[in-house]
């Protein structure tokens, strides 16, 4: 069993593992410590670095999300996330200076899968139909 | 935008330059751009690619795909990884990326102009 997968829902219990998104240790600790206050959040672990599996407080289903940090994410990002993380619900771009660029609601028709910033997506989290 | 001469640049950016000039058309599947600290730094952690393609001619699930000797090819000769940023003409016209880090065109292959 590997480290990843004993994580507890504190997130600080975590690995500081590798992935090929580039994405930095730091911007996964700041997102493991805001679903850690997140009041919609009851327990998350996390996996492969940088694939979060979310359970929220009742009567909303349990989501996996993707936690990238592009300058800006386009559809062709997306698309390569999508194949490199098949089973993901949700594709969530970090970063004050990032963008999520490509048309989220196109992209949603075609595959199924949310995109968005943090702090949307840290909104969405308190909405029981999201996901 | 304005471009600059070859003897401005880092050498690492100027082998960039160098690697992706000799490729064939095929092989580069849109306008390239360099941006960030590979344009002046000698040393960058890494080399900042912006790719532009024309999704009418390149399939955007694709593309990372196509993209991936380009990029394989410039980090085997300059020792650096490469962060690759593609985006569509679309996504381009409609964030100006290009301008907000004030990217450099190195290649120009787009046959139709941004709309």
């Amino acid at each position: 069993m590997s480290l990843d997968s004993q994580l507890d829902w504190t997130g600080f219990f975590m690995s500081n593992g590798e992935n090929s998104w580039g994405v930095g240790y730091s911007e996964i600790m700041f997102f493991s410590q805001v679903l850690h206050s997140h009041t919609a959040v009851a327990s998350f672990t996390r996996s492969k670095d940088i694939v979060f599996d979310i359970v929220r407080l009742a009567n909303t289903s349990p989501l996996r999300v993707l936690l990238l940090s592009e300058y800006r994410l386009g559809e062709s990002a997306a698309y390569k996330a999508l194949q490199d993380f098949s089973d993901i619900q949700v594709i969530v771009n970090n970063g004050n200076w990032n963008a999520v660029v490509l048309n989220k609601i196109d992209f949603k028709k075609q595959t199924g899968i949310h995109v968005m910033e943090v702090r949307n997506f840290l909104g969405a989290l308190n909405d029981p139909a999201f996901g | 935008m304005t471009r600059r001469s070859d003897d401005t640049y880092s050498r690492v950016a100027a082998k960039v330059i160098d690697i992706i000039s000799s490729l064939p058309p095929e092989a580069v599947i849109g306008d390239v751009f360099l941006f960030g600290s590979a344009l002046s730094k000698e040393e960058p952690a890494d080399i900042d690619i912006l790719l532009i393609i024309d999704e009418l001619s390149i399939t955007p699930s694709t593309a990372y795909c196509k993209a991936e000797p380009m990029t394989l090819l410039i980090e085997a000769a300059t020792g650096k990884p490469v962060d690759l940023t593609i985006l569509t003409n679309t996504e381009e016209a409609n964030s100006q990326f290009s301008e907000t880090v004030n990217a450099h065109r190195i290649l120009k292959r787009l046959l139709s102009p941004p709309h």
